[in-house]
């Protein structure tokens, strides 16, 4: 899985490119609050979840969807790096 | 023009709508309920279990093939069509987020025709703001209790099991319920302007317990993402489902005009008529080239596809009232009596432009999208 070559950063840049296309070219830092931006619909989400799982090769499994596991650069990457790990076992 | 496997599924898809169901389906307005029959019909062709996996008994369709089906299934009848999709939002929902126990029980019957199961989001007071939901949970051992009620519920009569959102303290929770859980109450709705084949319902749940194992996901301020999924499907197979009623009232329209005639000479030599034949003509292709962006992008599954899928499900809607509106009156009299499908197009295509969100929540949506996501300005903001 390409993703255990992957390192925090790495996710960091990559999800901060995908959120900042979608929000006006806006520059997040890795903790601020998405959601509490108000700059997206509620089907950004879906995006969100679609864009992690095609871009890291993970399944994000529904009890870890939650507001909070999704609303920072530092708690997505977080998310993803459990993921990576859990699946390379 | 359909690659070839895909004309082959058109073909198959609308010889067993015809031999099948199309008979059956000429009655259900005037029934104003889907009878079990025609599920039954529909789930012995496997055709319910489009968006079901294989593992599920399901047949695990494409994008592309999905809009073939929801679109011939629409030129029969919108409520045939508006079956499937909301035992697709429903099945996409399951499959995603529920309980193994929940998915493996109910989607292979789902598939099948043998199980009915709704998506009960909207509410009496709050129709369109999903996230203000009011129908409340209360923690009850190891699950909940749930009051409040949810209106206008497709197929709500007859489900065995409703899909719900569901507020808990300041988040809201999706959930599963069957039909037979002490305290639920289903009231029909009749005489709606279309898709009468519906058996919409009121439905009420009075303290009825809801097991912890029936929770698709966890709570989430916003809406859930179960729904969110749901809704998802929901657009891009009412999209589909709109683009098919455009296109068979235009079919219709094209026919009427050949073998009818007016001042003596058939109506399609008449050049109003063919005004109103070329409008529906390139609406009816822009939406179903919109509808193929949107299968397309679904294929490939990224990001953008939920907002193509929201274009496509605004601009086929908006065809299949414009194509609708003109095939009646080409039709004149006749397009406003049963005895043709026109007055059904025309009724069911004003309902595609409210259900799965009316076209003014994607008009903010779409706007919004493309806004966040333009260069142009960018600078200034």
């Amino acid at each position: 899985m390409s993703m255990s070559v992957k390192n925090v950063d790495q996710i960091k840049a990559t999800v901060r490119q995908f959120l900042q296309r979608s929000f006006h070219g806006k520059t997040l830092t890795d903790e601020q609050n998405i959601f509490d931006l108000g700059l997206v619909h509620s089907l950004f989400l879906i995006q969100m979840i679609l864009f992690l799982e095609k871009e890291f090769g993970v399944v994000l499994e529904p009890q870890q969807l939650d507001t909070s596991a999704l609303s920072s650069i530092e708690r997505i990457a977080s998310l993803v790096c459990e993921h990576a790990v859990s699946e390379a076992v | 023009m359909l690659a070839p496997s895909l004309s082959t599924f058109r073909d198959e898809v609308r010889a067993f709508v015809s031999e099948s169901l199309a008979r059956r389906a000429a009655s259900l307005d005037a029934e104003q309920t889907m009878p079990r029959e025609v599920i039954q019909t529909l789930g012995r062709s496997g055709y319910l279990g489009a968006v079901i996996g294989r593992r599920f008994g399901g047949q695990a369709r494409t994008p592309r093939e999905l809009g073939v089906l929801h679109e011939e299934l629409a030129r029969v009848h919108g409520s045939l069509e508006n079956f499937l999709t909301v035992t697709s939002m429903c099945a996409v929902a399951i499959q995603r987020f529920a309980d193994p126990a929940v998915a493996t029980e109910w989607l292979p019957r789902m598939a099948r025709g043998e199980a009915i199961v709704a998506f009960a989001v909207t509410e009496p007071a709050r129709e369109s703001n999903v996230p203000d939901v009011q129908t409340l949970l209360q923690p009850d051992g190891d699950g909940w209790r749930v009051t409040g009620e949810k209106q206008w519920i497709s197929f709500g009569q007859i489900a065995d099991a409703f899909l719900v959102l569901g507020r808990l303290n300041e988040q809201t929770l999706a959930f599963f319920i069957r039909r037979d859980t002490p305290g639920l109450e289903a009231h029909p709705i009749r005489d709606m302007l279309g898709l009468r084949g519906n058996a919409l319902a009121r439905i009420r749940f009075n303290n009825c317990r809801v097991p912890r194992g029936n929770a698709l996901g966890r709570s989430f301020s916003g809406t859930a993402p179960a729904i969110l999924f749901g809704f998802d499907e929901g657009r891009f197979a009412t999209a589909w489902g709109s683009l098919g009623l455009a296109q068979g009232a235009l079919d219709l329209a094209v026919e009427h005009a050949r073998t009818h005639y007016a001042s003596g000479s058939r109506l399609c030599d008449h050049q109003l008529v063919q005004q109103m034949l070329a409008e529906m003509i390139v609406t009816v292709k822009a939406a179903r080239l919109i509808c193929e962006d949107a299968a397309d992008a679904r294929q490939a599954v990224i990001p953008e596809m939920v907002g193509a899928t929201l274009i496509a499900k605004y601009a086929a809607s908006r065809a299949a009232r414009l194509a609708s509106d003109r095939a009646v009156q080409i039709l004149g009299a006749r397009g406003c009596h049963e005895e043709t499908p026109a007055s059904r197009f025309f009724r069911d295509a004003r309902i595609m432009e409210i259900i799965e969100g009316t076209s003014q929540v994607h008009e903010i949506q779409i706007a919004l999208d493309y806004i966040n996501q333009s260069t142009v300005g960018a600078s200034n903001s």
